[in-house]
């Protein structure tokens, strides 16, 4: 299920960042703020802007979330407004997707407890670059090139839908398809922890409904082998 | 023209000397021993001699009362042995006679004089006099004379053995630097003192050696109570009995307590000053063990993560911030860190940035700053690998031009992975856990050394199912790359040397020596088949 729109809180050092890559995925794009200086910054830049105090659950609503809204990133510069705009959103809307971002060791565990989906810490994704690029530089370069580069070469994922012909097959036997330059990496198993087997270690499990597996290669690839699992009816509604 | 007979033989042994081998790895052997700071050899020698020292002084002590055995005595021969041996090399060491033969003759053939005998061992001799002046030197024989019987007199001398212990210990040396800094001030109150004895002393002599009743008879009586007087110790032996002479022990008690008060702040001022470059040299010293460190410019939230991970990898490193707090941090997290500026040259120069360094990572919060120091490491040592972080997008091509091997930018990433995340959660989740090594996963590589099980290979003939690894593709030697018929190969910038990379190669891929396999699987796993792999190439090495 692929977000339509997408509010983008804070809008300093990070939120454009996150913005500028944001603009080229094509979805509806709304940047809140409570300062006019960045929200003026984010109007220079042709994105829809909306000034709002976000602690209060009025203006929240009047933002989108709980009701036009499907996907919130919630980039302020202080851990605690961080936490606070978590909490609130997700008091408002159960089912909205809350992205955050951590600015301290600490505050990841915090976030999560508030009711956000995913946090990133931009600090130990950097810390963990940068050790990476002294232990083995040459693995980080050719990631650096392909997958994350321009590069046609992406790490995908392909659910695994009732009647398409992936469910009871085992792991192992996947690749054994011939006609995509696909490489299997694994699967997260359905359940509440979202549990990741690898291929190379469980190539005996067998993949059951609601699965999500994953597979890398060129995007074509991704499509094609897309379109032959899944199953003709269920396309088209989600 | 060619100088004189015997003469012409010592030129023609130094020669020799200084084409032997043996003869300087003797020497070398010797400079390790006694005079090098970084030699592994040294700490034992010196615990050795301190040991024989203690014992010395022990047995002259023992000797007041008792006398000693056959054994003592031969036991203090050894060891005053062992004191000349010591004595003489470090003599031997201190210069080299075969080159100043050497240079003399050269001058001389320059010149074209006959070399003289005189001169020559002159300038031998200046040398070697230039150490037997030292102060080391003198306490070193100062040392030993007296056990030679006619010197028995001299036995107080035998004390200097203890002095010997300065050549042993660093920290007393460093004592006596402090304290040679501070030169001028104590000259000073030396002065003010010497000025005060020498008033007080012929002012009570003045007044008192006629008089009766007191026990000040000659002028040294005078001296002694000065000075017993001035340092505040008063034994009261002596006591003034005039009024004159009690003035005068009243100003002298007084201009006493101003001299301690005055020498113990001078003496404590110094080491305050110094105390901090006292600790920064034994970091720098620590330093100087390690090799192929990483030099960590900035611990704050990004310095701190990376140090942490670079623990965890037993990676040796050493922490650079401007900051106190940070290192006071780092420190008590058992870090070596140091508290000083790292864009001044000289801070990364004492941290071996030219010498042992492997790479520097400069991740201030500050982009002025990284890119300062990013380009002076790259200045010093063009081979550094150097690694920086930029906070806004203008400053990574900065940052490139400066000379940093790799930029790494936090915010981008973050935008990256949002981006990732809204097209894919599941995906994307899964791809962050395996590049942070979750659950001991990871993406490596794994080099097919000429010779071994893999080269020549078929990719469908390696079973790495069995070794329970996925294969995501192979990056192709730097020169068969070219000639190889790649199909879909990816070409890579030259960051990664003219290499391709084939992605999912089909089973009937061949492969060549120097490919490199880039596979999936748990560290555990990875590090088996390297190992195998490795193994592999020996034994046909060993095979051939």
């Amino acid at each position: 299920m692929k977000p339509r729109r997408i509010g983008l809180f804070g809008y300093a050092k990070l939120g454009m960042e996150v913005a500028n890559h944001l603009c080229r995925t094509g979805c509806e794009l709304l940047v809140v703020d409570r300062d006019d200086g960045n929200l003026a910054r984010a109007a220079e830049r042709g994105l829809q802007t909306l000034k709002c105090d976000y602690t209060d659950d009025l203006e929240l609503a009047r933002a989108g979330v709980g009701g036009g809204l499907d996907l919130i990133f919630v980039l302020l510069p202080e851990d605690a407004e961080n936490v606070f705009l978590t909490i609130s959103a997700r008091a408002l809307a159960p089912r909205l997707t809350i992205v955050a971002v951590s600015d301290s060791p600490g505050s990841a565990a915090k976030l999560l407890a508030a009711g956000a989906d995913k946090v990133i810490d931009p600090f130990e994704i950097a810390a963990r670059r940068i050790t990476d690029l002294i232990r083995k530089p040459l693995v980080v370069d050719m990631l650096d090139q392909t997958v994350f580069g321009q590069a046609d070469l992406e790490l995908a994922e392909v659910e695994v839908l009732p009647g398409s012909g992936l469910a009871g097959l085992a792991l192992g036997a996947v690749d054994l398809r011939e006609g995509y330059e696909l490489v299997v990496i694994g699967a997260v198993v359905d359940g509440a922890e979202r549990h990741l087997r690898f291929a190379a270690e469980d190539a005996g499990y067998r993949l059951r409904r609601g699965d999500v597996l994953l597979v890398a290669g060129p995007s074509g690839d991704v499509v094609r082998f897309r379109a032959d699992f899944a199953p003709p009816r269920t396309d088209g509604q989600r | 023209m060619s100088p004189t007979p015997p003469l012409h033989l010592i030129v023609r042994l130094c020669y020799r000397l200084d084409d032997s081998a043996r003869y300087r790895r003797c020497k070398r052997f010797a400079y390790d021993l006694l005079e090098n700071p970084d030699s592994p050899l040294r700490p034992y020698v010196d615990v050795t001699m301190c040991l024989l020292i203690l014992a010395t002084v022990f047995l002259m002590i023992y000797e007041v009362r008792h006398p000693l055995g056959e054994l003592a005595r031969g036991f203090e021969d050894a060891v005053i042995g062992v004191f000349i041996v010591e004595y003489l090399a470090r003599g031997w060491l201190y210069s080299d006679v075969r080159r100043s033969v050497i240079e003399a003759h050269e001058e001389a053939e320059f010149l074209g004089i006959r070399l003289q005998l005189r001169p020559v061992l002159a300038r031998v001799l200046r040398r070697k006099w230039d150490y037997a002046r030292s102060p080391l030197a003198i306490i070193d024989l100062l040392a030993i004379l007296p056990s030679y019987r006619p010197l028995r007199m001299l036995r107080f001398f035998l004390l200097f053995r203890v002095f010997k212990l300065f050549r042993y210990t660093r920290a007393i040396s460093e004592f006596a630097k402090v304290l040679a800094e501070k030169r001028f001030d104590l000259y000073t109150l030396a002065m003010f003192i010497g000025f005060v004895l020498f008033a007080a002393s012929t002012a009570i002599y003045i007044f008192e050696a006629h008089v009766e009743t007191s026990h000040i008879n000659t002028l040294f009586d005078a001296v002694y109570w000065a000075v017993i007087t001035l340092f505040t110790v008063g034994y009261g032996d002596i006591t003034p009995k005039t009024p004159e002479g009690r003035l005068v022990a009243m100003l002298l008690v007084v201009t006493g307590v101003a001299v301690i008060s005055l020498s113990t702040s001078i003496v404590v001022t110094a080491f305050g000053e110094k105390m901090q470059a006292l600790r920064d040299r034994r970091v720098f010293a620590d330093v100087d063990k390690l090799r192929d460190y990483v030099i960590v410019c900035g611990y704050g939230r990004v310095g701190e993560m990376v140090v942490a991970r670079l623990a965890e990898q037993k990676r040796p490193f050493v922490i650079v911030d401007k900051l106190a707090p940070n290192i006071a941090r780092a420190k008590a997290c058992g870090h070596l860190a140091l508290c000083e500026d790292a864009t001044q040259a000289e801070v990364l120069a004492n941290l071996g940035i030219t010498r042992h360094a492997g790479s520097i990572l400069c991740i201030t919060g500050d982009d002025i700053t990284n890119t300062y120091i990013t380009l002076s490491a790259r200045q010093m040592n063009p081979r550094l690998s150097v690694i920086s972080r930029a906070n806004r997008a203008e400053t990574i091509h900065k940052l490139r031009l400066a000379g940093a091997t790799h930029v790494v930018m936090p915010y981008e990433v973050v935008g990256l992975m949002a981006a990732e995340y809204i097209h894919q959660p599941v995906a994307s989740t899964a791809l962050a856990g395996i590049l942070s090594g979750e659950r001991g996963m990871s993406i490596d590589i794994v080099a097919v050394p000429p010779r071994s099980m893999l080269a020549g290979q078929r990719i469908g003939a390696i079973a790495l199912a069995r070794h329970k690894l996925t294969l995501l593709g192979v990056l192709t030697g730097v020169d068969g790359g070219a000639q190889r018929d790649v199909r879909g190969a990816i070409e890579l910038r030259a960051s990664l040397q003219g290499r391709r990379f084939c992605f999912n190669p089909p089973p009937d891929f061949s492969l060549c020596a120097e490919d490199l396999l880039v596979v999936l699987g748990r560290s555990v796993s990875i590090e088996h088949f390297r190992a195998q792999v490795e193994g592999s190439a020996l034994h046909a090495g060993a095979g051939a």
